[in-house]
């Protein structure tokens, strides 16, 4: 029997194989693994394995210094979470604390020096090795001191106060003394009111723990938590109802530019009431201008200069009188920075009047923190407003971000033709965009911080944030980086000691010093600092996130009493009696922001995905405007427009919005909601540069045009 | 995870809307908690995922009246017959009878979308996009959530790797009940303003069922009859007024 | 004859077709990947030292399972070589005194999008090793690791046969194998409890 093989029984062959293979696992398993493979592409990111860790910690990003419980995986901080049992911040941390583990890997992070070669830095930066860094700056600083003396040269610092800003002055000190600026900062209200007094009180602070109301300018203070709790009222003046003030007991809206006026008018109704030869106590001399100036300034005459009807004047005179003792604080705004001088100084005055000024729950003596000024006499702090034009040949910017903003163009007059500038950053944003070479610091939770408490309160305060992670080997300390830049010059020598070693000294100081309780991180009672063996001790509890708060202040011996000189007094009458309507189809511009989000640093990834996915941080480029003053100028909700100051033009988005005071446009400095991954040179400089600072570096309010495009 | 011994919970949330401060922790917590990325720039608005999305309404009141409230919307895990349980071809979403959450298991999802149109809330995002993080990023990321894949819906699931963490320590610690504060979401962990409260409502003792019985307390489109776990509580009518979204809508002038 | 003729070609088919489906398929599908060193369970754990399961794969205190134990685990007795096998050596010089870990590849290793706690289940249940891996803790060397070509997940996940179905209660860690014991022991499980 012959068996030709035809193409039929080949066909058989594979039809039965078929069903062969149909009726066995292959088909089916095989498909159920593709699926399975498939979505184990390449590019799929699984979530890290690894042993998981928690600690303790302080939010060194702010002077709150909030506890935080931060959790790792591999010994990675992945998550921040406020701690409810901790006495000092009671469970709060704002956004910006939660997101901060991610900071360390912002796209912008720099993890080494970069210096820039040409105009843009996108296109022609190059990497530095450390070493050439600090050879660099040492050349400029040669230069600087040949061409131009020791006063060229200058330090931006951000944030004063701080361990390293007296690393600073010390080496500013060693140059043969160079010029220490700081950037305005929540004290600067209370240093001034301090230099307004006699007898000279030095520092002075706010006892909010004790105080039953507080009326804010400017800005709401940062409130210690236990004080908010307690009931404290909370009287906010200003134009715009600012998030935090959301849960003001009482918000004065005021035209921009015309706090003095209010505080004036305050002033005059609390000297109405029986007993105002109490004047008589609490100035020391120029009484009758000073009468006759409060004179001009009823609560109708104020009404007609503030926007507020004379009733709303008067009520609040009387809710300051109602409730405990009262604090009147002139606070610095994230995006609109300080207040004038003389709204400062009526705000004093006002303080002055309430009777605040030397007793519990008023301004008080502060007592810095220990050990913490010693050797910088040589080297003052300066304003920034008060530095010659075109004086500083060589600028060394501190990089770490207060979250208040600072407009370039205040900074940029004071730059000679030619002048150098180097930034500590260590993001790529903000300033740091205009230094020629930076040399980053390590990124938050990376490097030991220390978080003094807030200058305006009148118990000082220090926590300190252990770092979480390494940072990379090309960050360095600016005061370790300036150390040896020191050494190159051949500078006399300035300590170069790490941080912790010169933290601990102060450390030192504090336990030295015997006073103040501490409270331990994540709960427990308060415990008297004294009740502690050694400093070391103290250190440990610092370390595992606790927080040393100073005791609380004492009225001093003597009251102090208000010594205005003349020329202060007609500051205070400029700043009372200044129009600052806007003129027909002119609106007054006012920036605002959230701090820690006026574009001066980066913001981590989920914080700039929460400004893009929601409105409840304003966008840059937003320019809030009254459906009034909208319809006055022609302005439609959603529009581009272009909005023109003296200082430039710039793009602007229209939001009618039905709270924003009538004849002002509120316009969001940062963030920028395509900030996140957009490319340094690609970014919209933020509309704080159509913000013209006058001369004692104000720039809260300015006259603009809007006009849609 | 004992059956008939445990009395079922029904985890809820109270949130008050007059602490509400629109400061957005809530939501950068749960990005956080959750390994939610930042998207593509062309993400907009609209494509991005926030499991918790804090919205903003206003009074309507001119200046200086003008007030704003927040109202932070996430699954509202609905109790009765939830809509996207429902809908699902693909029995993607289960509601726990011991917990009364609402689970969404993106392994089974298809991303056909269909429960996000059928959630009142649009409390449902897609995952438009693999997740890319910044380099270095993916190795701090929450190990107890996987990250999702593009084509499947996700929302909130009341941080369910919280619970399942806190009831191994429970079990760790030979316990086999929950102590009251032990599993909260990352939301309610992150208020600082204290507005979200989490418990048990099955529990009448618990705080949320407390306040879920005050008068102040509404919850959100309730002539639908979704029964969801989660009350707003206000004093201020207009509030009120906006979860039956009955009025004009957000935003609208009046003339 | 003719039938069978006919009939034969398709059944040969059949057959190929079985055989390629049940035999060749297991075979091609699983690579075989030897562990970098050769453990003895029996050696730790036997009469000798007796080390428990938990010794090494224990808990930490929030209830996280230690899973296969870091080289710090090792390090503790072998910082220098206590036997004389080849492998110890190569441990204490290629590992332990580095510090560096060794790449185990875990048989049971799950999906990331499945969630199993240990803890739960040991301490809670109070369920023996034993139940769901076997007599693993008592060999004296280790198998290899079985990976799938195309899931890449071991053998022991799907089980040791090809149609999944379980040779024993411990073969297969599947949904379904799971699931079964959830049956039997009247334990409700939620689509959550197990996946995240």
């Amino acid at each position: 029997m012959t068996t030709t093989l035809t193409r039929r029984d080949a066909l058989m062959v594979m039809g039965g194989s078929a069903v062969g293979l149909m009726l066995s696992p292959l088909p089916w398993k095989l498909l159920d693994d593709v699926a399975i493979r498939t979505q184990n592409h390449p590019w799929a990111v699984p979530a890290p394995r690894g042993r998981q860790t928690s600690r303790l910690t302080r939010c060194s990003l702010c002077p709150a210094g909030c506890a935080l419980r931060a959790r790792s995986v591999n010994g990675r901080p992945f998550a921040l979470a406020p701690v409810p049992g901790d006495l000092a911040s009671r469970g709060t941390a704002c956004a910006l604390g939660l997101a901060a583990a991610q900071l360390a890997y912002h796209p912008d992070r720099l993890t080494g020096p970069v210096r820039r070669l040409g105009p843009e830095w996108m296109t022609a930066r190059v990497p530095v090795a450390p070493i050439g860094a600090v050879h660099l700056v040492s050349r400029w600083l040669r230069e600087t001191q040949r061409a131009a003396g020791a006063e060229a040269v200058a330090v931006l610092d951000g944030w004063p106060g701080r361990e390293r800003s007296l690393r600073y002055r010390r080496f500013l000190a060693s140059l043969g003394g160079g010029t220490y600026v700081a950037a305005p900062d929540e004290g600067a209200f209370l240093g001034r009111f301090s230099g307004l007094l006699d007898p000279h009180p030095g520092p002075l602070g706010a006892d909010l723990e004790r105080a039953g109301t507080v009326l804010s300018f400017g800005a709401p203070p940062l409130l210690p938590r236990s004080a908010a709790e307690r009931g404290l009222t909370l009287i906010h003046a200003g134009p715009r109802r600012p998030a935090q003030a959301a849960l003001a007991d009482l918000w004065l809206p005021i035209r921009p530019g015309t706090e003095a006026t209010l505080a004036l008018a305050l002033a005059f109704l609390l000297l109405e009431t029986p007993g105002s030869g109490r004047l008589a106590n609490l100035v020391a001399e120029e009484r009758e201008p000073l009468l006759a100036l409060l004179a001009r300034f009823t609560p109708e005459a104020a009404a007609a200069t503030t926007g507020l009807a004379p009733a709303a004047i008067r009520q609040a005179a009387l809710r300051l009188r109602a409730a405990g003792p009262a604090v009147a604080l002139a606070g610095i705004d994230a995006a609109a920075g300080p207040l004038a001088p003389g709204d400062e100084i009526a705000i004093a005055l006002l303080g002055v009047t309430l009777g605040s000024v030397g007793r519990v729950g008023g301004i008080l003596p502060r007592a810095g923190l220990p050990g913490a000024s010693d050797g910088c006499e040589r080297v003052p702090v300066r304003d920034l407003h008060t530095v010659p034009d075109g004086s500083i040949h060589l600028l060394l910017l501190d990089g770490a971000d207060p979250g208040l903003a600072l407009p370039w163009s205040l900074v940029a007059p004071k730059l000679a033709p030619g002048a150098r500038l180097v930034s500590f950053a260590p993001y790529l944003s903000g300033m740091a965009t205009r230094a020629d070479l930076i040399v980053p610091a390590p990124a938050p939770l990376e490097g030991l911080a220390e978080i003094p408490g807030s200058p305006v309160l009148a118990q000082a305060a220090l926590g300190v944030a252990a770092p979480l992670l390494s940072p990379p080997p090309g960050c360095r300390e600016p005061g370790e980086f300036l150390a040896a830049v020191a050494a190159a010059t051949g500078l006399p020598e300035i300590e170069a000691a790490p941080v912790e070693s010169r933290l601990r000294r102060w450390v030192e100081a504090i336990h030295r010093a015997g006073r103040g309780t501490v409270i331990r991180a994540g709960g427990g009672e308060a415990s008297e600092l004294s009740a502690l063996a050694s400093a070391a001790d103290l250190w440990d509890l610092l370390l595992a996130g606790g927080r040393w708060i100073d005791a609380s202040a004492t009225p001093p011996r003597l009251l102090p009493a208000l010594r205005l000189a003349p020329g202060l007094l007609a500051l205070v009458a400029a700043a009372a009696g200044g129009q600052r309507r806007a003129r027909p189809g002119e609106v007054l511009l006012v920036p605002i922001g959230i701090r820690g989000a006026v574009g001066t640093g980066s913001l981590p990834p989920a914080l700039a995905k929460l400004c893009r996915e929601s409105d409840l941080w304003p966008a840059a480029g937003d320019a809030f405007v009254h459906p009034d003053t909208a319809s006055a100028l022609r302005l439609r909700d959603g529009r581009e427009a272009v909005l023109v100051t003296t200082a430039g033009s710039g793009r602007a988005r229209v939001r009618i919005d039905r709270g924003a005071m009538p004849g002002v446009a509120f316009v969001a400095v940062g963030p920028g909601a395509a900030e996140f991954g957009a490319t340094p040179g690609a970014r919209e400089e933020s509309l704080l540069r159509l913000c013209v600072p006058d001369a004692a570096g104000i720039w809260r309010v300015a006259p603009a045009t809007l006009q849609e495009v | 995870m004992s059956t008939a011994a445990a009395s079922n919970s029904r985890y809820g949330m109270a949130i008050d809307l007059d602490r509400c401060t629109g400061c957005g922790a809530c939501m950068v917590a749960c990005a956080v908690e959750n390994n939610v990325p930042v998207p593509p720039p062309e993400a907009g608005e609209r494509k991005g995922i926030t499991l918790l999305r804090v919205y903003r309404a206003e009074n309507g009141r001119p200046f200086p009246e003008a007030e704003t409230a927040h109202l932070p919307i996430g699954c509202q895990h609905c109790g009765e017959e939830p809509p996207c349980v429902t809908v699902c071809p693909q029995n993607a979403v289960e509601v726990d009878p011991e917990t009364g959450i609402v689970g969404q298991i993106p392994a089974r999802c298809l991303g056909c979308r269909y429960c996000m149109a059928a959630c009142p809330y649009h409390a449902r995002y897609f995952n438009w996009w693999d997740p890319a993080w910044p380099a270095g990023m993916e190795q701090a990321l929450n190990p107890d959530i996987a990250p999702r894949m593009r084509g499947v819906v996700e929302k909130c699931n009341f941080c369910h790797g919280r619970l399942q963490a806190a009831k191994a320590k429970a079990a760790a610690e030979g316990r086999s009940e929950l102590k009251p504060d032990e599993y909260v979401p990352a939301c309610v962990e992150a208020c600082p303003a204290r507005a979200i409260r989490f418990g048990d409502l099955a529990d009448s003792s618990s705080e949320v069922a407390r306040l879920a019985r005050e008068p102040r307390a509404f919850r959100l489109l309730a002539r639908l009859g979704t029964e969801p776990s989660v009350v707003y509580l206000s004093d201020r009518d207009w509030v009120r007024r906006l979860g039956d979204a009955a009025g004009p809508a957000l935003g609208e002038s009046h003339g | 004859m003719s039938r069978l003729r006919s009939i034969l070609p398709p059944l040969l088919g059949l057959l190929l077709g079985l055989a390629a489906g049940w035999a060749a398929f297991p075979y091609l599908l699983y690579e075989h990947e030897a562990q970098p060193l050769s453990f003895s369970h029996a050696a730790h754990a036997g009469e000798t030292l007796g080390l428990g399961c938990e010794d090494c794969h224990g808990f930490e205190p929030d209830g996280t399972f230690i899973g296969v134990p870091p080289i710090e685990q090792c390090a503790a007795c072998h910082e220098e070589a206590i036997g004389d096998s080849a492998d110890e050596a190569i441990l204490v010089r290629d590992y332990v005194q580095p510090r560096r870990e060794v790449a185990w590849r875990v048989y049971s290793r799950e999906p990331d999008n499945a969630y199993f706690p240990h803890v739960v289940h040991v301490r809670g249940a109070g369920i023996a090793c034993q139940r769901c891996h076997g007599e693993h803790g008592s060999t004296a060397t280790l198998r290899p690791f079985q990976r799938n070509r195309v899931s890449g997940y071991g053998r022991d996940i799907w089980g040791e046969r090809i149609s999944g179905i379980a040779t024993s209660a411990s073969d297969g860690k599947k949904m379904s194998d799971c699931l079964r014991c959830h049956a039997t022991e009247d334990v409700a499980a939620s689509c959550q409890d197990c996946h995240r």
